[in-house]
């Protein structure tokens, strides 16, 4: 008997409000043995229970195919039930089930059996088939959604592709009508720096191509993520070919020293982790706060600051994450407030030196910053912000985080992460050397005469090659394991093509415009002398704060560091403080929405492989947006406060 | 010993050496099992671009055939009186076997008859998995 024989419109059960699996098999056995297919409906249930008990036949993604052979049965029966509301099934996603159907066969007909349950499994993973059931009004409807492929054209298949392609046409099109618009002004500024050439044609139809394949690239990204690399090689590829860029150009905005010292910090923050460093540090401190949960949880946010912000994000909330589900267990508590603080922690710390992000490390080579800088502007302003954003939190999550734990907090063994405990201790004394050689590279290249920021690479260079040595055979696995090449050589492709706006005169205008815009609108209750700059650092910093928290930051960033430099040269007063405003931006707007940094991503994965919850958008949005307008608000103050200060 | 075993195999085949050494190694801790077929997709889209075949008919011929193939060992695990639940799902890159291995909370993994290919998944995911894993050759 065919598959699709088997299916009838008088075996489809809709929006049935069983509410657990004794009840729904009562429900089928009672509907069966009212059609007559069964003859013993208490035998029938117990026989399906007797299979749930080895083992559920929920198959994930909402759906259980329960099945049983029946000797008296003259053929086979599929009888589909759609749940008005989804219930526990035991399902290996452990998610509720909504839609049941249920394979009944005759004995001695295995083959058969088989070949309709991988149908059905099969037809169900199909995609758009859930969909289709989930809609289907009539019990034809739910046989067509079964039987028949799903439709879907090509327009509706490929969707995302022509909407992204929609707009970066349409982009290029308002681009070909706006830049001829936006001229360079002509005086004596933008004659002695050569800016004027930016309004010839030649430079307007580079700018044209420039602007649209950089904002292909952003727009790909945001939309095809897993594709990073590959949107980034083509719109590279495509500047070369238009002859935007030439091959040399590209090569030197690649800005090779940053990659250098990505890679070198890579590979140190996975060594340390391999040796469980962080783990060792993190969990001899938390033992030490005893069985107060409110504290472990401000202790928890402040390591998480400093992690994050000497390892980067990504390996800060993976370390931080994971001690806290821990803990949580322990002392029974629901990990959701933690996990939600340390990632908000994590964000606002990425900013607290030049190693806890990646925009940071791009900021400081393009602004010639150096650790010294990251210590006097961005340490303060970070630690400011997370003693504000600690205590609103613990007051915010005060009746989930109670004063004292209910019971005795067993202590964490600190030493479980370790396997070799002298190369830890090596590895300790060795990142400790290598924050301080960082603390003072500047200092250093005066010393030996290097060109400005040479020591900052060399030094972590010097500490791979080290490290390299010391694990012998496991060296190689670190460098090629332990470094995101996938990411770094996004970034290469990213920054040439954001170097490229520079090159070709799209943010020289731009930033011709912000100082204008700054002149025309100076911010008030400001000193005048400051006002300018002030409107710069509001419009700069806002701007990359709401981008970062819906769209990865480095893109975002890397379009807005040309025009930063661009108005530093045309004279903007104090324009320094606009590259903290950028980075405090950058950082602190990841917290706005779920997708907003890579951290709040890998945190909220965890959290669901363990929990096996998932934190909603909306329950996200409603802390991500007040500690996002919190830590925007006071950075602005902060660095305001302090403009004259700035060169 | 082991409260719960998650097997997991990247073919759709399965020798009865394999079938027969996972019983008795179920039976044996009294385990619970969690057979989980990987359908690997990059083998999927070289296998569609050296046959010529359309990628989405492929992928829905092979997801039948696994099934099938999973529906029978569960059927015959649970005929001897096992616990068992199974699942199909694609395999793009280790993340998702490490999301699997994660949201079975399995205290061992088998690898079922790996292949070369599938021996250095298996060793990517090593540092990150904090079980005991067992391959059966084929």
């Amino acid at each position: 008997m065919k598959f699709e024989e088997t299916l009838s419109r008088d075996f489809i059960l809709l929006d049935i409000s069983s509410k657990n699996v004794k009840t729904l098999f009562n429900d089928f056995a009672g509907f069966l043995g009212g059609k007559g297919v069964i003859d013993d409906p208490p035998k029938f249930v117990r026989d399906l229970l007797n299979r749930e008990a080895r083992g559920s036949t929920a198959i994930g993604n909402g759906i259980a195919i329960p099945h049983l052979m029946i000797p008296e049965l003259d053929r086979s029966y599929i009888l589909i039930a759609r749940l008005k509301k989804a219930i526990a099934f035991d399902a290996p996603d452990n998610k509720p089930v909504g839609f049941v159907f249920l394979m009944l066969s005759p004995a001695g007909n295995r083959e058969e059996y088989l070949q309709n349950l991988a149908r059905i499994a099969g037809v169900l993973h199909r995609e758009g088939t859930l969909a289709m059931l989930a809609k289907a009004k009539t019990a034809a409807e739910i046989i067509a959604a079964v039987v028949a492929p799903a439709k879907t054209n090509f327009f509706t298949r490929n969707s995302r592709l022509i909407y992204c392609l929609a707009s970066v046409v349409i982009f290029f099109l308002v681009s070909l009508l706006v830049l001829p618009r936006i001229g360079i002004p002509i005086n004596e500024l933008s004659i002695s720096r050569g800016d004027i050439k930016f309004n010839e044609t030649i430079w307007l139809n580079k700018q044209i191509w420039a602007s649209t394949i950089f904002f292909g690239t952003v727009l790909g990204t945001l939309l095809f993520w897993q594709y990073r690399v590959a949107i980034a090689a083509c719109g590279l590829g495509l500047l070369l070919m238009s002859g935007t860029m030439d091959l040399t150009t590209a090569v030197d905005f690649m800005s090779i020293p940053t990659i250098l010292f990505i890679i070198s910090m890579m590979v140190m923050a996975a060594w340390l982790e391999y040796l469980g460093f962080f783990k060792y540090a993190v969990t001899t401190i938390i033992n030490r706060a005893g069985p107060y949960p409110r504290r472990i949880l401000f202790i928890l946010m402040l390591l998480s600051v400093l992690v994050g912000g000497v390892t980067g994000e990504v390996t800060g909330i993976l370390i931080m994450s994971a001690i806290a589900i821990a803990i949580c267990n322990e002392i029974n508590l629901n990990p959701l407030p933690f996990i939600i603080s340390i990632i908000f922690s994590i964000n606002i710390g990425s900013a607290l030196t030049l190693l806890g992000n990646p925009i940071g490390i791009y900021i400081a080579f393009s602004g010639g910053l150096t650790f010294e800088d990251f210590l006097r502007w961005a340490t303060p302003i970070s630690l400011i912000s997370t003693l504000f954003v600690s205590a609103l939190l613990i007051f915010i999550f005060r009746s989930s985080v109670p004063s004292k734990a209910g019971g005795t907090m067993r202590r964490l063994d600190p030493w479980a992460s370790v396997s070799d405990r002298q190369k830890m201790k090596i590895g300790g004394v060795m990142f400790l050397a290598l924050i301080l050689l960082i603390g003072f590279s500047k200092r250093i290249d005066s010393f030996l005469a290097l060109m400005p920021n040479t020591a900052l690479v060399a030094i972590p260079i010097l500490f791979v090659g080290i490290i390299v040595f010391l694990e012998s055979r496991q060296g190689k696995f670190l460098v090629t394991e332990g470094v995101d090449w996938w990411t770094v050589l996004f970034f290469m492709f990213l920054f040439a093509k954001a170097a490229c706006l520079e090159y070709t005169g799209v943010t020289p205008k731009l930033a011709y415009q912000t100082a204008d815009l700054a002149q025309r609108f100076p911010f008030p209750f400001v000193d005048p002398a400051y006002s300018m700059t002030v409107t710069a650092l509001v419009i700069i910093t806002v701007f990359s704060a709401i981008t970062s928290g819906f769209v990865d930051n480095l893109p975002i960033i890397a379009a807005l560091v040309p025009i930063v430099k661009n108005l530093k040269v045309i004279g903007l007063p104090h324009a320094n403080i606009l590259w903290w405003g950028l980075l405090f931006g950058g950082c602190f707007g990841g917290n706005l929405t779920m997708i907003g940094s890579s951290a709040n991503m890998v945190a909220l994965s965890v959290y669901e492989k363990s929990e096996g919850k998932l934190i909603k958008f909306g329950t996200w949005i409603k802390y991500g947006v007040i500690i996002f307008l919190i830590s925007i608000v006071l950075a602005l103050c902060l660095l305001s406060m302090q403009i004259k200060l700035a060169e | 010993m082991f409260g719960r075993i998650l097997a997991v195999l990247f073919n759709s085949k399965l020798a009865p050496r394999t079938l027969n050494l996972l019983r008795d190694l179920a039976a044996h801790h009294k385990s619970k099992l969690s057979i989980h077929g990987l359908l690997d997709e990059n083998l999927l889209q070289m296998t569609a671009q050296a046959n010529g075949q359309g990628i989405d008919q492929l992928r829905q011929k092979e997801k039948n055939r696994f099934w099938y193939e999973i529906y029978g060992v569960e059927e015959s695990f649970k005929e001897a009186g096992l616990f068992v639940n199974i699942g199909v799902s694609e395999f793009i890159n280790e993340d998702d076997l490490l999301s699997l291995i994660n949201q079975s909370k399995c205290d061992l993994l088998v690898v079922c008859e790996p292949g070369e290919s599938d021996t250095r998944k298996i060793e990517k995911l090593v540092r990150h998995i904090e079980i005991p894993i067992l391959l059966i050759p084929s």
